[in-house]
């Protein structure tokens, strides 16, 4: 990771963006590094009873109260070829914590917008509404999350 | 903003305050001049300050005010409410302008010539005042050290008052003076102003170090390790110190809520023209200062209410036999771990047939909900929006927006209001605190392998059911309930509602008893833990929406667990299962008599075995042998905390010498008897209704679980225990009375009417109020006395005697109410008010009988 910001400090600051990648299934997605606030390893979480399905649970980050989502629910992921499970990505919206929990945590990539492809015309209504675009990374394609509007869409 | 300008405002808003309040304070008491220098000390102060910041109409108005105090001072002119009203004026106007300079940073543009005019004026006496002219006389009434001044020529005066204000502020008058005295430091305790937010951050700090604490406490108990344990002590009490330290820079006296107060009183009793006494007690009650800023507009409104709908006119008062002048009372005081400010009136109270009308109007019930409803019931729903009694719209109260506003403010701060009212003799509201919003203790609970929390504030009592416990679960169609002593409380499952797996709910449970807004119900949990301190976090947005939450904290051993909010558990209740609070209907009621079957305790007493009517056993104990003492011939223990008489069930029996004695304790009213058994062997529940023919005999023997075994009469051990003269009383002879006995239970209707026929009265019996009207309303001269149960079903006794006292020709027919709920036993107020001249233990046969001879008319020989 401490090369990828390196190598970003020389890409001009702004039209280059650095995202966290990470994989959820088969896919791998990239969320902008000013939302992400920590990347923890499995965590006890507590179940709470009665919140909508995406809500795992809550989790105690250094005495901060985080609400872990799913996301595979949110994104509607059926994906049965399940990956451990086994990394939280916590993110801050609006002075809340959520923690995504992911497969698997990959590198910062540092993206510069000329990179950044359209989202296709065929994808799905629900991931045209969070991805912000795809960005192609060596052999794989990475769909670039919008934060704010996943978490906006669990508040409705 | 200047920050001289600003700290010029916050002076200067203190002082205002405390200005209002001497002003009433002067009103009444003319001659005290005290009050008269600090008032004009605090005008100067304010004319000078803002003359040195430039703030011109301010330092003009202030000056027209200080002028007329200054007359008043010097005696030219006499404290009257005429000059009080202006003097008001003037406050009033002073405030608005601070008011304004605090919001826009300058004066307002309003012109105050008019206004300093006519302050001119009055302090020239030209406002009906008599000016006293003999002002050489005055020099030597004034004590010279409080009125230096006076013997000074006027041009020295400013550079004296700041003198005087030095001489003066060792007296008790506290007053904001800084802004002249700030080179004078010997009066102040040693302060310094500190921002909010900084105290704020401080206090989660503190809570963040509290939660820490914990942890480190947990582990050292897992780990054992010496090396750690004093250090982890040492720590441990230096937090809780920091926390309470902490804590009290952010304390405050409830009193700063009220200094509006005495000012608003006045100018009510004024607009309403009636005469109001405002009592205020307890004002140095601390309080948390986030806590008082919640609590100040409610309180506002609170008495607003009691002065406007409560208080009754003078003409009104005087009408009814009440001093003219009304009293409200204002009071605050700790009370186990919470503040209760109480706010009370002796005015109307409130009108419970105008309520439920209004309620019925609103739709807010509908008239089958409202029968079966309690006083208490009926009255909250003042707390409902859009709910207001008053006939005529006042300026004062408003169109009705208030109470349910009044009530969401202060659930906010997690605290309740409880409303006791009676007609014609006045209300109180009740509104109970915890000290802090900061940190809450919590009860935690265990569910499907989840753990919870209850806000400690919620819950009354835990109960274990099943096993060894006195107390059962019950069910009636499909819903469980607890009989906890006198109560059926109804039952909710946290599994059911939380939808975890389905609990299965067998007869050992655990049931946290909570009471929100007036309503207990049970919550049944796997387990009960701790209670824990807990700094409460709010939810996320994600699951703000679920009612059962009000937010979440982290738990010592660092797990994050949800904290229930019993004011959304509640809420289950009457969503799922609206029946239980209702009237019954007739084919209910036999279902109801057949769960009340009466319970046996089944005692062995040498070779036979011998029963009980559970009802009548207030507890079952063990008790060390050691601690039982003989004294002249008979057994003595000591008992929570007072001497308890002991009897022996079978004479023969020998209390062992070493381990423990088992005592069933019966308690009578102003009396505890332990019955000494050899063995408590079951309990048994078994519907004993029998047929009449059975009825009219006497019983001494019951027939349970298939075995015949007598019946124990307790007040033959209680007689023996507690002789007493009433055993003697006996009814002159050739004379019959009659007696109807209403009561639900067969054996209290035998036992009872077994017992006063023995004394020579002639007892009839009704199954149930509605029994017993039709034969009281066909024979109203028959009956002497009646003598009812008070928890009945479909209808209480207290409801069957306030009809008796609605009907002519019923209402002289002195009632007598029995019961065993002690709560029921002292609640005089509602006895009272029903129109129940007794109300007795229900084994106090003893104090039946005196009741009795002491309401009828016996004859000479009584």
């Amino acid at each position: 990771m401490q090369e990828a910001f390196e190598i970003s400090n020389e890409i001009n600051k702004e039209e280059a963006k650095q995202f966290v990648t990470m994989t959820i299934g088969h896919q791998i997605f990239g969320i902008s590094v000013e939302h992400v606030v920590d990347v923890l390893y499995p965590q006890k979480i507590s179940p709470i009873p009665l919140a909508r399905k995406e809500v795992v649970g809550s989790l105690n980050l250094r005495g901060r109260i985080v609400t872990a989502l799913d996301i595979r629910v949110l994104l509607e992921i059926q994906d049965v070829f399940e990956l451990a499970k086994d990394m939280c990505v916590v993110i801050e919206y609006k002075n809340e914590l959520f923690s995504l929990i992911v497969d698997k945590v990959g590198d910062v990539v540092s993206v510069h917008k000329s990179k950044l492809a359209k989202n296709p015309d065929n994808l799905n209504k629900l991931w045209h509404e969070v991805s912000l675009g795809i960005f192609p990374m060596n052999e794989d394609l990475v769909v670039i999350l919008d934060v704010p509007k996943l978490i906006s869409l669990l508040m409705e | 903003m200047d920050e001289l300008v600003e700290e010029f405002l916050s002076e200067t808003s203190e002082g205002l305050e405390a200005l209002d309040n001497q002003i009433v304070e002067l009103e009444k008491d003319q001659d005290n001049e005290a009050l008269l220098s600090s008032i004009f000390r605090i005008m100067h102060t304010i004319k000078g300050t803002c003359g040195f910041l430039g703030l011109n109409k301010l330092a003009s108005v202030a000056h027209a005010g200080e002028n007329i105090m200054d007359k008043l001072r010097n005696k030219q002119l006499s404290v009257n409410p005429d000059i009080i009203s202006v003097i008001l004026e003037a406050v009033d106007n002073i405030k608005f302008i601070v008011a304004y300079i605090g919001e826009h940073g300058v004066e307002p543009e309003n012109d105050y010539a008019g206004l300093i005019k006519k302050f001119n004026a009055v302090a020239d006496g030209k406002f009906d005042v008599i000016s006293i002219e003999t002002k050489t006389e005055k020099v030597s009434e004034i004590k010279p050290e409080e009125k230096p001044i006076k013997k000074e020529e006027v041009e020295q005066k400013e550079a004296q008052e700041v003198k005087e204000v030095v001489k003066s502020s060792e007296k008790p008058i506290a007053l904001p003076e800084k802004a002249t005295t700030t080179k004078t430091d010997h009066n102040t305790t040693q302060t310094i102003k500190v921002n909010v937010d900084v105290l704020e951050s401080l206090m989660q700090i503190v809570s963040e170090l509290v939660l820490n604490r914990n942890q480190l406490i947990q582990l050292d108990r897992t780990l054992r390790d010496n090396r750690f344990a004093s250090s982890i002590q040492r720590l441990n009490v230096i937090t809780s110190e920091l926390q309470e330290t902490v804590m009290e820079t952010r304390m405050q006296p409830i009193g700063s809520a009220w200094v509006k107060v005495p000012r608003m009183i006045r100018d009510l009793s004024k607009e309403l023209n009636k005469k109001i006494k405002l009592v205020m007690l307890g004002e140095e009650t601390e309080l948390d200062r986030q806590l008082i800023e919640s609590i100040k507009d409610p309180l506002v409104h609170m008495i607003r209410n009691s002065a406007d709908h409560g208080i009754e006119s003078p003409e009104e008062r005087i009408a009814k036999g009440k001093p003219e002048e009304g009293t409200i009372t204002l009071q605050a005081f700790h009370q186990g771990g919470h503040i209760i400010i109480e706010i009370s009136d002796d005015g109307r109270g409130l009108n419970l047939t105008k309520i439920k009308s209004k309620a019925l109007q609103n739709k807010l019930v509908t008239e089958k909900e409202l029968s079966s409803m309690s006083d208490a019931q009926i009255m909250q729903f003042i707390f409902r929006a859009g709910f207001s009694t008053a006939e005529t719209i006042t300026a004062v109260s408003g169109r009705g927006v208030g109470m349910d506003v009044v009530k969401k403010n202060i659930d906010d701060i997690r605290g309740t209001v409880e409303l006791k009212s009676i007609e014609g003799k006045g209300s109180t509201f009740m509104i109970k605190i915890p000290l802090t919003l900061a940190i809450m203790p919590i009860l935690v609970v265990e569910v499907g392998a989840l753990k919870f929390g209850i806000p400690q504030v919620n819950v009354i009592e835990m109960v274990k059911t099943g096993g060894s416990s006195e107390y059962i679960m019950e069910e009636i169609n499909g819903i469980h309930i607890l009989r906890l002593r006198d109560i059926l409380l109804p039952l909710l499952s946290l599994s059911e509602i939380l939808q975890i797996s389905k609990q299965d709910i067998g007869k050992d449970i655990y049931v946290v008893v909570c009471e929100v807004n007036g309503i207990n119900f049970g919550i049944i949990v796997d387990r009960i833990y701790d209670t824990e301190e807990i700094v409460l976090k709010p939810v996320s947005k994600l699951i703000k929406s679920i009612s059962v939450y009000s937010g979440n904290t982290l738990l010592g051993n660092g797990d994050v667990i949800m904290i229930l909010d019993p004011a959304g558990i509640v809420k289950y209740l009457t969503d799922t299962h609206k029946d239980t609070t209702s009237s019954l209907t007739l084919s209910d009621q036999k279902h109801l008599d057949s769960s009340r079957a009466s319970r046996f305790l089944i005692l062995k007493s040498g070779q036979s075995l011998k029963a009980i009517p559970l009802e009548l056993v207030s507890r079952l104990e063990e008790i060390d042998v050691t601690k039982i003492e003989v004294a002249s011939g008979r057994f003595i223990v000591q008992y929570r905390g007072t001497l308890m008489f002991l009897e022996n069930l079978d004479p023969d029996y020998q209390i062992p010498k070493k381990g423990s004695q088992q005592v069933v304790v019966f308690a009578s009213y102003g009396h505890v008897l332990g019955l000494i058994v050899e063995e408590i062997v079951d309990i048994i529940e078994q519907d004993v209704e029998v047929t009449s023919a059975f009825e009219d005999e006497d019983i001494t023997a019951v027939v349970l679980g298939g075995k015949t075994m007598d019946l124990v009469d307790i007040n033959t051990f209680f007689n023996k225990a507690f002789p007493s003269e009433e055993q003697f009383l006996s009814l002159p002879k050739g004379k019959s009375f009659n007696l109807l006995l209403v009561d639900d239970s067969f054996f209290f209707r035998k036992t009872v009417s077994n017992f006063l026929t023995k004394k020579g009265f002639k007892v009839h019996c009704k199954k149930t109020a509605y029994e017993a009207l039709p034969v009281l309303k066909e024979n109203p001269n028959k009956f002497d006395a009646i003598i009812t149960d008070i928890n009945m079903p479909t209808m209480d006794g207290f409801e069957f005697a306030k009809i008796c006292a609605a009907d002519d020709k019923i209402k002289n027919i002195p009632i007598i109410a029995l019961t065993s709920d002690i709560k029921a036993l002292n609640d005089s107020d509602k006895i009272e008010e029903n129109g129940i001249k007794k109300c007795i233990s229900k084994t106090n046969q003893n104090e039946l009988i005196s009741a009795i001879f002491s309401l009828i008319n016996i004859g000479d020989s009584a």
